[in-house]
C-alpha cells in the first residue's frame, strides 16, 4: 500500500527507509552546511559585510533540509535500537511491548521526515525568493477595463500589506473614468515572487460596469504581469541598443526653459519594448526607472520561455506558464471566481476582501504535487 | 492659498517648494538663483564618464585627489553630484553672485562635503587667477573644469516665459550679444587653471554654441593651447555639450 506521497506505507517491523543514493546526496549537502557554518567563523568573513552576507544566504538555503536530515538520522538510529531491543527480548513480553510501541510511534515520524525531505530537495524556481515588479494592465473593455485595473491594484497592496511587504507604485497611467490604463508596483518583502507569481496573466471580469445606464453585463480584462528583480548579472542590455529621448514638447531647451518635464522615453530595439518613465523628480531618476524596468521585463521574457518548456515538458495541468494565458473569470452576478488552472471556483467576495492567499496555496500545492510526481518518475 | 497664487504669478515650482531633486539627491533652491535642468543632469553624467575613463587608464597612477573647478556653480548642483560621485575629488567653485556662492556651500555642508571637499567662493572666471583663489585649493591645477554659464543670446532673451525670466537671474541666463561672452572668458582662463597637466573642460551652452565653438577654436582658431575635442546632442536631440582639452 502507497502513502500520498508515493513511500510504500510502513508495515509492522518493516520501515522502508531512504536508499543509499538519497542518503548519500544528503550527507553531502550536511557535509557543505557544516563548512559554511565554519566559514562563518572566519575573521576574514566577518570583516567583510558583503561576503558575510554571500556565505549567510548560502547557508541558510540548506539550513531547513539538513536539521531534517539531522532529525531524520536520529529517529533511524532510535528505531534501529527499539527494533534490536524487541529482537533481543524475545520471552520478556513486556520489554518487547515497550520495543514495539517505540517503533510504532517511531514510523509516522520517520514517514513524514522523509516526505518532507523529499518536497525540499524538489527543484525550485531560482527566482521565488526575489522582489518583484507588479504590473496591471487594462485589456479589452475600455473605461470598465481600466477600472478593473484599479480594482486589482486595490486588491493586491492590500494581500501586500497583509504579508508585510513593502508595496510603492512606481509609474501609473490614470484612466479618464477613473482606474488605470496601466500602472506598476515594487514590491519587497519576503519571498515575494514564489507566491505573487500565480497572478501572471489574463484576469477577466463579467458584471454591470459602474458607467453602464442600461444594466447590461460586459466582459472586460486586464493583465497582470510580475516580474521579478533582476540586475547586470541576469540581464544583459547593450546601451547601444537603446534609444532614449525626452518626451518635451518643442521649442528651446536649456536654460531657456523651467518646466521641470522630466519624463524619459526608452526604446529598446531589439525586442520592441518602450518604457516611459513620469514619476521621479530628476531625469537621471527617470533613466534608472526606465532602465531597470526593461532590464525586468527582458528577464521576464526569458522567464516565460524557461517556464512554458518546463510546464511543457512534465505536462502540466495548471496552465502553461505563458503571460498572455486566461488564468481567472470574476463573475460578479454568480458572486464567484473561476480559476481555470485549478479549475476550482472561488466566493468572489474572499477575492473582494484581498484574501487571494487560498488560491494562491492551492497553486503552490498543485505545482508541488506535480513535480513530485515528475521526481518518483 | 498662497501657493497657489504664487503658482499663477508663475513663480518656479523649485522656489515655491524650496528645494528640488538633482539626479540622486536633493538641493535648496532659491530665487534668484538658476533651477537646474534636467539637461545639466546630463552635463555631469559626461564628466562622470569621462573621470571613471581617465581613471581606468591611469589605474597605477597616484592617489591625489582630483580637482575640479565648477565655473558659474549656481545652487552648487554640478559641483556637489561630482563632489559625490568621487570621494577623492576636491572641488572649487566660483560664481559672481553672492547668493549663488552662499546657496552652493549651504547646499554642499547639508549633503555632508566638507569644506576641503567642496568650497565656493565669490569670484568671475576672468578674475579667477592663482592669487584670486583661496587658501583651500592655493595649487591652480585643475584636472576637470565645468561649467553650465550663462549662456542665452540677448536677443532670445524676451522670447523666454515668464517663469523664467520674471524670477530667475539675468545674470546667470544672459550670455550677451551672442550667448558666448562667459564662455570665451572661460576658454581664455583654461591655460591658466590647467597647470602643467592635462585638463578637460566641458560645457552645456546654447544650441547655437557648439559649432561656433568648433569652428572658432578646433579649426583656423587661433588658439594653439586649447583643443576642440567634441560637442554632443541632449536628450532633446539638440546640440548642448562641448569638450575641450587643454594638454
Amino acid at each position: 500500500s502507497i502513502n500520498n506521497y508515493g513511500f510504500p506505507k510502513i508495515t509492522k517491523l518493516n520501515l522502508e527507509k531512504m536508499d543509499d543514493a538519497m542518503v548519500q546526496r544528503l550527507e553531502n549537502i550536511s557535509r557543505s552546511f557544516a563548512a559554511l557554518t565554519e566559514r562563518l567563523g572566519d575573521p576574514d568573513v566577518i570583516n567583510d559585510p558583503k561576503l558575510l552576507r554571500q556565505v549567510m544566504s548560502e547557508r541558510s538555503k540548506s539550513e531547513e533540509i539538513v536539521g531534517a536530515f539531522d532529525e531524520y538520522q536520529t529517529c533511524i538510529g532510535d528505531y534501529d535500537g527499539a527494533k534490536e531491543l524487541f529482537q533481543e527480548s524475545a520471552g520478556d513480553e513486556d520489554m518487547r511491548e515497550m520495543a514495539r510501541e517505540e517503533m510504532k510511534d517511531l514510523e509516522p515520524k520517520i514517514e513524514n521526515l522523509m516526505s518532507r525531505i523529499q518536497i525540499l530537495m524538489l527543484p525550485t524556481d531560482p527566482n521565488d525568493d526575489r522582489n518583484v515588479m507588479l504590473e496591471i494592465r487594462a485589456g479589452t473593455g475600455g473605461s470598465e477595463a481600466n477600472i478593473f485595473a484599479g480594482d486589482l491594484l486595490d486588491v493586491y497592496r492590500k494581500y501586500c500589506q497583509a504579508n508585510g511587504w513593502q508595496a510603492t507604485l512606481i509609474d501609473t497611467n490614470t484612466g479618464d473614468d477613473g482606474g488605470y490604463k496601466s500602472v506598476t508596483m515594487d514590491v519587497k518583502g519576503d519571498k515575494v515572487y514564489s507566491k505573487l507569481k500565480w497572478e501572471a496573466g489574463v484576469h477577466r471580469v463579467q458584471r454591470v460596469p459602474a458607467t453602464e445606464s442600461q444594466g447590461r453585463v460586459h466582459t472586460s480584462t486586464a493583465t497582470v504581469a510580475v516580474m521579478p528583480e533582476c540586475d547586470e548579472v541576469d540581464v544583459k542590455v547593450d546601451m547601444k541598443d537603446i534609444e532614449m529621448s525626452t518626451m518635451r514638447s518643442g521649442g528651446a531647451g536649456g536654460q531657456n526653459v523651467n518646466k521641470v518635464e522630466t519624463a524619459v522615453d526608452l526604446f529598446h530595439k531589439p525586442s520592441g519594448i518602450r518604457i516611459k518613465c513620469t514619476q521621479e523628480r530628476s531625469q537621471l531618476k527617470n533613466k534608472e526607472l526606465a532602465m531597470k524596468m526593461l532590464m525586468a521585463r527582458l528577464y521576464d521574457i526569458e522567464n516565460e520561455k524557461r517556464e512554458i518548456e518546463e510546464r511543457a515538458q512534465r505536462g502540466s495541468q495548471i496552465g502553461t506558464g505563458g503571460r498572455s494565458e486566461k488564468i481567472r473569470t470574476y463573475n460578479w452576478k454568480d458572486s464567484r471566481v473561476s480559476d481555470h488552472r485549478l479549475k476550482q471556483n472561488f466566493p468572489l467576495s474572499q477575492f473582494l476582501s484581498s484574501d487571494i492567499g487560498p488560491m494562491i496555496e492551492a497553486m503552490i500545492a498543485m505545482d508541488q504535487e506535480e513535480k513530485l510526481k515528475v521526481a518518483m518518475e | 492659498r498662497d501657493l497657489v497664487r504664487r503658482r499663477l504669478e508663475h513663480e518656479p515650482i523649485q522656489y515655491i517648494i524650496g528645494e528640488w531633486d538633482f539626479m540622486d539627491f536633493t538641493i535648496k533652491c532659491r530665487a534668484p538663483t538658476l533651477c537646474p535642468r534636467p539637461e545639466t543632469e546630463e552635463l555631469v553624467e559626461h564628466v562622470i564618464h569621462q573621470i571613471q575613463n581617465d581613471q581606468q587608464q591611469h589605474k597605477d597612477n597616484d592617489n591625489n585627489p582630483i580637482q575640479i573647478l565648477d565655473v558659474g556653480c549656481g545652487t552648487g548642483a554640478i559641483g556637489i553630484a561630482l563632489a559625490r560621485a568621487f570621494p577623492q575629488a576636491e572641488v572649487t567653485a566660483i560664481d559672481i553672485a553672492p547668493e549663488a556662492v552662499a546657496l552652493s556651500n549651504e547646499n554642499a555642508r547639508l549633503l555632508q562635503l566638507s569644506d576641503a571637499r567642496y568650497k565656493a567662493q565669490l569670484c568671475s572666471a576672468a578674475d579667477f587667477t592663482t592669487e584670486a583663489s583661496t587658501a583651500a585649493t592655493s595649487v591652480m591645477k585643475f584636472d576637470y573644469v565645468v561649467s553650465n554659464p550663462p549662456y542665452i543670446p540677448f536677443n532670445d532673451m524676451e522670447t523666454l516665459t515668464p517663469d523664467v525670466r520674471d524670477h530667475e537671474d539675468f545674470g546667470a541666463l544672459c550670455g550677451g550679444d551672442d550667448g558666448l561672452n562667459v564662455v570665451r572668458d572661460i576658454v581664455a582662463m583654461l591655460p591658466q587653471w590647467a597647470g602643467e597637466s592635462k585638463c578637460t573642460c566641458w560645457m552645456e551652452v546654447d544650441v547655437s554654441h557648439p559649432i561656433m565653438i568648433r569652428d572658432w577654436i578646433g579649426g583656423s582658431g587661433n588658439d594653439d593651447v586649447n583643443k576642440f575635442v567634441e560637442y554632443r546632442q541632449d536628450l532633446c536631440g539638440r546640440d548642448r555639450f562641448v569638450r575641450l582639452e587643454v594638454s
